[in-house]
């Protein structure tokens, strides 16, 4: 890979280190949109909402679910801390689409007036996020 | 001198005894270095956190977020974390003569507790003070959820003015043979007193805002923190009950040698007793 367009990626959760090489290019949801990272980006801070981040080294491109976290913004360095963060790889798509189902349920039954009524927002949003990336993988 | 079936039925026992405790000693030590390990990689996380949010906090001063917010202190909150289960040596009374001084210094002030636990709950039932929330049966899932929970009631507690300083109570996990009894304030959080100045700020643009980041960034922190906590005692507890049960096998081992030689004792005892019989009655007979 070219030193010299590749920056450092890191995404850490609570569990450990998941993702920590060399990338080319990442991009991020952020809540006011998704963003491209390229080596020399402005620096900046913003929280993420559950989605997924896609980055790409010399092997190809990569898929990571996240949920609630944010993403630090370095000249050369991108440093995500996620609340969970998980490979296209490791991501079980019938969990996954079961807890679509469930908060889907649950979201029905309450009112925007609930105080579950984010909590539960939040995890369909991870569960579609998990779909997305595992569909990602299957495509190939 | 003790009949001979009594000493033996105490060795059994004794030996059952020391099986239990045996095996417990390996349960609690496979539970600690499960333990230890999520301490040793949620670390980088907290770090990393705390460090943004130094340069969030340098930058947002202007306006004070509600956790950053000093007020004097008329009512204080402990956040005690102790264990469901005994059997851990002095792992929870530690903890308690920790509490009890903290709260000494406090006196005159309101206090109020939220613990984690069935043995802080039980310790403070008939004592003279308010706990507002309590966690219990909590070991079998120690996850970010359950520590989600307990700070969100915490921060809601501080921010409804309830409680003007929050403290941490736990077992340090350091090694197995010892832990250290933390306290620690809470909230308000003392952010600034340990910035590091040779650490330089970095000029973000910040998405949405900086106080909007603060914001959630803060709340998230005082999760982490008692997330680490929860860790951290957990470690604590299983490897001081690890420590307790080693010595208590320990002792069972010792106390079966006591009541074998004893045993052996009595029994040389028997038999010395009858020869001296048939030798006394066989004299007997020939006189």
């Amino acid at each position: 890979m070219d030193v010299a367009t590749s920056f450092t990626l890191e995404i850490v959760t609570p569990e450990g280190k998941v993702v920590d090489e060399r990338v080319e290019y990442v991009s991020a949801p952020g809540t006011e949109g998704d963003f491209g990272v390229l080596e020399g980006h402005a620096e900046f801070l913003t929280t993420l909402k559950p989605g997924e981040i896609i980055y790409k080294d010399d092997k190809g491109e990569h898929y990571v679910a996240v949920g609630w976290g944010y993403a630090e913004v370095g000249t050369n360095s991108v440093i995500i801390l996620a609340d969970n963060a998980e490979r296209a790889t490791q991501i079980n798509l019938e969990r996954a689409i079961e807890d679509k189902k469930r908060w889907e349920d649950e979201l029905s039954k309450i009112t925007h007036a609930d105080e579950r009524y984010s909590l539960c927002e939040l995890k369909l949003q991870r569960a579609n996020a998990r779909i997305n990336v595992a569909g990602r993988i299957g495509k190939k | 001198m003790a009949n001979l079936k009594d000493i033996k039925r105490r060795i059994g026992s004794v030996k059952n005894t020391r099986k239990i405790t045996k095996a417990m000693k390996l349960v609690a030590a496979a539970k600690m270095r499960k333990a230890q390990e999520s301490v040793v990689i949620s670390r980088p996380y907290q770090s990393k956190m705390l460090q943004v949010i130094h340069s969030l906090a340098a930058h947002a001063s202007e306006t004070v977020h509600p956790l950053l917010e000093t007020r004097d202190d008329k009512n204080i909150l402990v956040l005690l974390f102790s264990s469901d289960k005994g059997l851990c040596g002095g792992f929870n009374a530690n903890l308690f003569k920790g509490t009890q001084s903290l709260i000494h210094e406090n006196e005159g002030k309101g206090i109020f507790l939220s613990v984690v636990g069935r043995k802080a709950k039980d310790f403070y039932a008939n004592k003279n003070v308010e706990i507002v929330n309590s966690y219990i049966d909590f070991s079998r899932d120690i996850n970010h959820e359950l520590a989600s929970t307990i700070s969100k009631d915490a921060v809601d507690v501080f921010v409804s003015g309830k409680v003007d300083k929050v403290y941490i109570a736990f077992s340090e996990f350091k090694s197995v043979l010892s832990q250290e009894v933390v306290l620690r304030q809470l909230m308000p959080l003392a952010a600034e007193e340990d910035i590091d100045e040779n650490i330089p700020t970095v000029d973000y643009l910040y998405e949405p805002s900086a106080e909007a980041i603060l914001d959630e960034l803060l709340k998230k922190y005082v999760e982490v923190e008692v997330y680490q906590a929860l860790l951290e005692s957990w470690a604590s507890e299983n490897g001081a009950r690890m420590a307790a049960m080693d010595s208590a096998t320990r002792n069972a081992g010792e106390m079966i040698d006591r009541l074998t030689l004893q045993y052996n004792r009595a029994r040389q005892a028997a038999i010395t007793t009858e020869i001296i019989e048939i030798v006394s009655g066989a004299n007997a007979l020939e006189g």
